[in-house]
């Protein structure tokens, strides 16, 4: 076995017993689904940067979508829960926020885009 | 066969016994009983890592017979090259520390939104018949999925970094004479 093979082995095997032993505890219930996720996780991940990529390449925007409806309220909550579970200080959430500030920069580039059109296209020449 | 297998166990043995680390620890602390230091243990596996290594390396400053010595033997300044060495594997293993903190922070959300989605049995009317979920419910949801993707990605991360210095450590160990 080549070293590259042993070295992705070793890193699989060491990522796959602390997700597994970790959840085993703490989930379950939803031991092997959360188990499976959390494997898959990196490709998935990987597989979302490329498709961004492509949509960027192809749309010109990540196509972003709103942000939830009581997703600010919901992020409050879990941090004092956060809190009471685990201690130390109440955080602000911010996820809410920056989710909010880059749909509105999302809209704000598509504006611009029609703008551009419209003004070259369907203002009449003075 | 045996001495196949004898040959390739000291060639991989440094990396063999980062696999062994993991469940040792998980073994110890259920000895112990201690539950929450086992999540905490088990997250910390690729810091240990780096500290391992950091140990491998700075043994080699005192050995003249060292793994190290013997790879940086060619250099007039081989003790410089071995504490330059030690000296990435430190920061190396403040960034992973950063890295694990993080990830534990998105473990402990996780943790804390999976409790709220949990609702007992007095919340519901029959176990078949849950109350309809709110838009807030809902985002919990979205920040339960959110939090164990980012703990999960962060932990491959830093396996990712730290089994790629393992792997450059354990060469130099297991063939000291390839500089």
């Amino acid at each position: 076995m080549s070293t590259i093979g042993i070295d992705i082995a070793v890193g699989f095997a060491i990522f796959a017993l602390g997700i597994a032993l970790t959840l085993r505890r703490f989930a379950k219930g939803e031991f092997l689904v959360l188990t499976l996720s959390a494997l898959l996780t990196p490709v998935l991940a990987l597989a979302a940067v490329v498709y961004v990529i492509y949509l960027i390449a192809t749309t010109g925007n990540s196509q972003i979508g709103p942000c939830p409806l009581g997703f600010e309220e919901a992020e409050k909550i879990v941090e004092r829960r956060r809190q009471q579970m685990f201690g130390g200080p109440l955080r602000e959430p911010s996820m809410a926020n920056s989710w909010r500030l880059a749909y509105q920069m999302e809209l704000q580039r598509e504006t611009d885009r029609v703008q551009k059109v419209a003004r070259r296209y369907l203002v009449p020449a003075a | 066969m045996i001495e196949r297998i004898g040959d390739f166990l000291l060639h991989n043995l440094v990396v063999l016994l980062a696999v062994v680390l993991v469940p040792m620890k998980w073994v110890i602390l259920r000895i112990c009983g201690d539950s929450e230091a086992q999540a905490v243990a088990l997250l910390s596996v690729p810091e240990d890592l780096c500290y391992v290594l950091l140990g491998l390396i700075l043994g080699d400053l005192t050995n003249s017979e060292g793994a190290f010595r013997k790879y940086f033997r060619a250099s007039a300044h081989a003790t410089m090259n071995i504490l330059v060495t030690a000296g990435i594997n430190v920061i190396l293993a403040i960034f992973i520390h950063m890295l694990s903190k993080w990830s534990a922070d998105h473990f402990k959300t996780w943790r804390a939104a999976r409790e709220l989605q949990a609702r007992p049995a007095s919340e519901t009317v029959q176990e078949h018949l849950p109350l309809p979920l709110t838009a807030t419910e809902m985002s919990i949801g979205t920040i339960q999925i959110r939090s164990f993707t980012s703990f999960t990605l962060l932990y491959a991360f830093q396996l990712v970094i730290s089994i790629w210095w393992l792997e450059w450590i354990a060469r130099i160990v297991a063939n000291p004479t390839a500089s």
